[in-house]
């Protein structure tokens, strides 16, 4: 086994779920609550990962990462390094990818919330914020979980994106995928075979989890 | 309290103007049928929904709406009952009461709650989960939250429609004693006549988005102002009363000179005052001195006519019979009977006929 991939690949994930609760929990509400029109084409961008190839979506991360984009010159005046083909490159990259993932659950239960409750809310003192804390996101929890399960379990699983925008540096960039690709590429078809076992046990183990939080908890992921 | 509310809001088919002194009628109750705008009314005071351009909502003298302001919910202190009562379902009893005492020290947090919970008869309540609640104890537990702040002004949308006919009974004349007791005025929009009728000091009668009457209880049901009004209340007598007691099922009630007797309906004791209403088609008319009767009516009341109107196949009688009465009756009879102003007459009514609503 590649125990620095599996590592690399837990880390990756772990901190790309976190990440993107923080920024998706106000996108969902924000995108729930508001009534302007715009928020739906704000809505379709963020959802736009679904349907895009991951290496459409990698080469343009990669011209926004790198040191000829305003982003990335930024990034290399402030840290002397480069963006691609780094550990920080790839969680951008991730977050970026699996952000659909994080707030497509989150806008569904957010939605199932009762309007009366957010507007008791407000009659009884608390802005958007307070709302949000308070009444909307504890009468959410299934939808938060299955937005972390599903982010966790995504990040885990790219490889295109990865490709593009990290390459396959050992402990740096190289994901559990990037590793079954190799030991094919290797032709050693053994360890490529451990670590897609493991993966596919992974996976059946967080859907099973994410269903049977649902199912508990009312939908968290839009049925309709 | 020497607070107005002034309005004029415009939203959809909405368009009212209003003011309202909150001082000399505490309680205002909004009556009209469904579909009349008194939610978006209600809903608009509240900052809950924004009225359209021409439209201006202020507060004992501050403004809360008018082309350029819009003074957001938050800092209206304003008091909302929804329908279904919008209990926090994940949070107790207590911590929903509480929900609205965050600028408040946490120390003295429990003591307003429990302040809250009594002045809504709901102290068994505290410490349980909200899901457990009936409709009923849900009811208080959502007065005693929008208390607990205390709000400038409660806004109640159809406070007990959400309840089952036996609990809306009893909560009816419970709600109005809370309502008066709380010291914050109140506006309430109902669509029942019974709930109007208890809870309200005065009504103001909206039809098809357009205020109809503004006016005391009794005044909107004796002289309702518009034909949509005399429709809409449907009850042509409602004159105050005072309890006398009560024998063999029955009540006797003072009302003006006059003494009636009515079925008994709810628990009510001596001195109680109630509203007496009586429907006119329920009213029948008998000459003056007509041997007093071995039949069955209880009410045989001598009275004078004022006033005789064509009323389509109907002749509307008002009478005098030491209350104001409004009889209806049919053409040949008003002949018979030679109805003019003037004349003297017995004025007959069943006893199941005097609804008394308690005040």
């Amino acid at each position: 086994m590649d125990w620095a991939a599996i590592e690399l690949t837990a880390v990756l994930a772990l901190a790309t779920t976190a990440i993107l609760l923080v920024l998706a929990i106000p996108l969902a509400a924000w995108l729930s609550f508001s009534r302007r029109r715009w928020t739906v084409l704000i809505e379709a961008v963020a959802a736009l990962p679904l349907v895009l190839p991951p290496t459409v979506l990698g080469f343009y991360v990669l011209l926004a990462l790198g040191p000829r984009s305003p982003f990335g010159a930024w990034w290399q005046s402030l840290t002397g390094r480069t963006l691609p083909f780094t550990f920080t490159g790839l969680l951008i990259a991730s977050v970026l990818y699996s952000l659909p993932f994080a707030v497509q659950p989150l806008l569904a239960s957010f939605a199932a919330v009762d309007l009366r409750l957010r507007e008791a809310s407000a009659t009884l003192g608390h802005y958007a914020a307070g709302t949000l804390w308070r009444v909307v996101l504890p009468l959410s929890r299934p939808g938060l979980a299955t937005a972390a399960v599903l982010t966790f379990a995504h990040t885990v699983g790219e490889f295109g994106v990865v490709l593009m925008v990290g390459g396959n540096i050992p402990g740096e960039t190289r994901t559990l995928s990037i590793s079954i690709y190799d030991s094919v590429q290797a032709l050693d078809y053994a360890a490529a075979g451990r670590t897609s076992l493991g993966l596919l046990v992974f996976s059946v183990a967080v859907l099973t989890a994410t269903y049977a939080l649902q199912r508990r908890g009312g939908p968290g992921w839009p049925t309709h | 309290m020497a607070d107005t509310l002034r309005m004029r809001v415009r939203r959809h088919v909405l368009d009212v103007d209003l003011e309202i002194d909150l001082a000399a009628s505490p309680v205002t109750v909004v009556f009209g049928e469904s579909g009349a705008g008194k939610t978006t009314l209600l809903r608009c005071v509240a900052g809950l929904d924004r009225p359209e351009p021409g439209s201006r909502i202020s507060f004992d003298g501050q403004t809360w709406d008018d082309g350029r302001t819009h003074v957001p919910t938050q800092r209206r202190r304003v008091g909302f009952l929804f329908q279904n009562h919008a209990l926090f379902p994940h949070l107790d009893v207590d911590r929903n009461v509480a929900f609205g005492l965050r600028h408040l020290p946490r120390a003295e947090r429990p003591h307003r709650v429990r302040a809250a919970l009594r002045s809504a008869g709901a102290e068994h309540l505290s410490g349980r989960p909200v899901r457990q609640l009936s409709g009923g104890e849900a009811q208080r537990v959502a007065l005693a939250r929008a208390l607990a702040p205390q709000p400038r002004l409660l806004l109640l949308d159809e406070p007990l429609s959400a309840l089952d006919s036996p609990t809306r009974t009893r909560l009816r004349v419970e709600l109005r004693r809370l309502l008066r007791s709380a010291g914050v005025p109140a506006l309430v929009v109902t669509h029942d006549r019974a709930e109007a009728l208890t809870l309200g000091d005065q009504l103001a009668v909206l039809h098809a988005g357009r205020l109809h009457q503004l006016a005391p209880v009794e005044e909107v049901f004796s002289r309702p102002a518009t034909a949509e009004v005399a429709r809409i209340v449907e009850t042509e007598t409602v004159a105050p009363a005072v309890v006398l007691g009560e024998a063999a099922g029955l009540t006797r009630v003072q009302c003006g000179r006059a003494e009636l007797v009515a079925v008994a309906t709810t628990d009510l004791s001596p001195g109680d005052p109630v509203l007496a209403c009586v429907r006119a088609e329920e009213v029948a008319l008998d000459v003056a001195d007509a041997a007093p009767a071995h039949g069955s009516p209880r009410n045989r009341l001598a009275a004078l006519v004022l006033e005789v109107q064509l009323a389509g196949p109907l002749v509307r009688v008002a009478l005098d019979a030491g209350f104001p009465l409004v009889a209806y009756v049919t053409r040949p009879a008003a002949d018979d009977l030679h109805l003019r102003p003037g004349l003297s007459v017995t004025a007959v009514v069943k006893a199941p006929a005097i609804h008394l609503v308690p005040r």
